[in-house]
């Protein structure tokens, strides 16, 4: 499950409103695919790493070493290719920067803040409802396939080319497709009408913090924007 | 009367015997009725019904008859309109849940209807209140108990103003404290007036807590339900002999939450042993680290004179089967024979092991087209095809009915007389003391020394 007071500590960053998190995430991203200095790459990465720790947000060991990996990986190939340093430097953090937004924002928002966020949007109500289960659902797709590979090998089971879609797919999907069977039900269950008007208990709302955070981003781009073109 | 069922009839395509035969049935508001019955007894069926996913959602069965609640019929309703009537809790309640606040959870129903925000706060604290679920506003559902979790979904429904509950199979994964409180939950609804109907193996359990006892048998509700078999005893034959797990004051963290504490344990050959706990106790994880699928903090197990943090999993599993809760996660092949049969087993063994588990009319059969019982027999099946010296099961009771449990039972039990060692973890009192010639009680990780009586007080004081 995600995002979870009560079992994860509630920060600032958590309480922001999604849509806080949504555009600073978009600025930053947008940015860091504009900039072509590695040194004005730096101060986003910074705001990034600063927000982390605001958020207390402590990604798991596996999952920062596969980003770090893929982005070593990504600066390698761009210095293969290009010979420059520069250049490969630039690809890594923009890959770093774009990867890390993903996470801080998952991590600090609840799947029903998020839905109540985008609802501001006036988004189609089924495709809010798909946000809302395709949240609940990916934990719950990557928890199965976990425990499948552990049952595979519990049985002897070896990673034969070939035959990984038997013993990894097919298990899989039986259990996938039980799963969105099951949540239509009880979709249907809980009264859930795509056509029909819905109210809102809770939604989120703007408070002084957005309007700071906003400004301590907006304050990270203009750094960023200086450095590029000083 | 609350709900009414008149010639409820239902036919799978395919299948010549229809599973539900003209079903008759009265319910007065504010009784709780228990309806069991052996697997693919047609309990689902019923139970997709009467909330109105067959026909809505399910509509390529052949169905027919009335489903009256409140003098209003609901066959012809759309899901949505039969869901202001009746609600259902399903066995799994992680399917039900759609966000991540107890407080957002119950109120996703009503937000689905179009209960405007202030009538929304007011509905939801009287349903908490109503299933004991007051004490857990503003937590996050992540940080509850499957019994919480349940509770949290039952004030969900029951903020919606259905009539009727119906309840599939709600003890599967509740521990004793978790079963206590839906008890007094369902006690508190029927009290306030709700028709509660309830599909559950356990009878032994259940019939405590309810009106009416209904027995689905044939496609017929009957109104004499058999009596509750007993289990066979384990009676070992030969002594234990040597050791085939040993813990020594194992300990494991998850985060910074210690789930084992210095647990000490042996499992011989001959020997069977039922590891019993609440939720959260370290049962799972327990099996986890012999299997070497998580790794200890500090202290030494031998499997097999193995030690799993050393060698491979699939190294250990020469020698040691795991039979997981979900036994969807362990079936890979194209028929029931195919899954039971490998190159280490042989057709003879295989053979051997559906006879034994009640298969071999199933043998053919896509493993992912039969019953959750059905299922976990095939996985036990093909775990003691392997001829394990150590056998670890994980509840090897959810999803099975009196006969089958039995099956079980019995092969378990002819498993460990043939020089197997059983460790088994399970919520279930009557297959614990079926199973084990020895029990043991995990208490926070911990083995504690208390007997099983006291430990079983709290879902018989009623």
């Amino acid at each position: 499950m995600l995002p979870l007071s009560g079992s994860q500590p509630v920060t600032v960053i958590h309480r922001l409103h999604p849509l806080t998190k949504i555009g600073c995430a978009t600025a930053v991203t947008g940015l860091a695919l504009a900039l072509n200095r590695p040194m004005a790459l730096s101060p986003l990465l910074a705001g990034l790493l600063l927000v982390m720790l605001l958020g207390r947000i402590r990604l798991a060991s596996r999952l920062l070493l596969g980003l770090l990996a893929i982005c070593a990986l990504v600066a390698a190939g761009s210095l293969w290719a290009s010979g420059d340093p520069s250049e490969a430097a630039r690809y890594g953090l923009r890959l770093l920067i774009v990867a890390a937004t993903i996470p801080i924002s998952a991590s600090t928002t609840a799947a029903h803040d998020l839905v109540h966020g985008l609802a501001r949007l006036r988004l189609p109500q089924g495709l809010l409802m798909a946000v809302l289960v395709a949240w609940r659902f990916f934990p719950v797709i990557a928890d199965q396939l976990r425990r499948i590979s552990e049952a595979r090998l519990l049985r002897g089971g070896h990673c034969r080319f070939g035959a990984w879609h038997r013993q990894l797919m097919l298990p899989l999907a039986a259990i996938t497709i039980d799963h969105a069977d099951r949540v239509a039900l009880a979709l249907e269950g809980r009264g859930f009408d795509v056509n029909a008007k819905r109210t809102w208990y809770r939604p989120p709302t703007f408070h002084f913090r957005d309007v700071m955070s906003c400004v301590a981003t907006a304050a990270v781009l203009m750094a960023a924007v200086v450095l590029e073109w000083r | 009367m609350s709900l009414v069922l008149e010639r409820i009839f239902c036919r799978y395509p395919g299948h010549a015997a229809p599973v539900l035969r003209g079903i008759d049935m009265s319910l007065a508001s504010g009784s709780t009725t228990l309806i069991s019955g052996s697997t693919g007894s047609g309990k689902s069926t019923l139970s997709l019904i009467l909330c109105g996913a067959i026909p809505n959602l399910i509509d390529r069965l052949e169905s027919g008859g009335r489903v009256v609640v409140d003098g209003e019929e609901l066959t012809l309703l759309p899901m949505r309109q039969v869901a202001r009537k009746v609600g259902l809790l399903m066995q799994n309640v992680e399917h039900q849940l759609f966000t991540d606040r107890v407080e957002d959870e119950v109120a996703f129903g009503l937000e689905n209807m179009g209960v405007p925000a202030r009538e929304i706060e007011s509905r939801l604290a009287t349903a908490l209140q109503a299933v004991g679920a007051n004490h857990l506003r503003g937590r996050a559902l992540g940080s509850l108990s499957s019994g919480e979790r349940q509770r949290v979904m039952l004030a969900a429904l029951v903020s919606l103003g259905q009539s009727l509950l119906v309840l599939d199979e709600p003890l599967a994964y509740l521990d004793r404290h978790g079963t206590a409180a839906l008890f007094n939950a369902l006690g508190d609804l029927s009290r306030a007036g709700k028709t509660i109907v309830v599909f559950e193996h356990r009878r032994d359990l259940v019939r405590t807590a309810v009106d009416r006892e209904l027995w689905l048998g044939d496609g017929r509700l009957l109104d004499t339900a058999p009596a509750v078999p007993s289990l066979p005893r384990f009676e070992g034959c030969a002594s234990p002999a040597e050791s085939r797990l040993i813990c020594e004051n194992v300990s494991f963290l998850r985060g910074d939450l210690p789930i084992l504490r210095e647990l000490c344990l042996e499992v011989r050959a001959h020997e069977s042993v039922v590891l019993l706990g609440d939720n959260g106790a370290g049962k799972t994880t327990l099996l986890r680290l012999v299997l070497g699928l998580e790794k200890t903090r500090s202290g030494q197990i031998s499997v097999c004179g193995l030690d799993p943090g050393r060698i491979p999993t699939r190294q250990l599993a020469l020698n040691t089967a795991l039979v997981l809760q979900n036994p969807d996660h362990q079936l890979f092949l194209d028929t029931v024979r195919a899954e039971v049969t490998s190159a280490r087993t042989g057709t003879d063994a295989a053979r051997a092991e559906l006879e034994a588990l009640g298969l071999c009319g199933l043998a053919e059969r896509h493993p992912q087209s039969l019953s959750t019982g059905e299922k976990r027999r095939v996985t036990i099946a093909a775990a003691l095809a392997r001829h394990p010296k150590l056998l670890l099961l994980d509840e090897p009771t959810v999803g099975q009915d009196d006969a089958s449990l039995a099956l079980v039972v019995r092969r378990l039990h002819a498993y460990v007389n043939q020089g197997g060692a059983l460790l088994v973890t399970t919520h279930d009192e009557r297959a614990a003391r079926a199973l084990g010639s020895r029990i043991v009680l995990l208490r926070e990780g911990r083995v504690i020394d208390r007997s099983v009586d006291d430990h079983f007080v709290l879902t018989r004081a009623r």
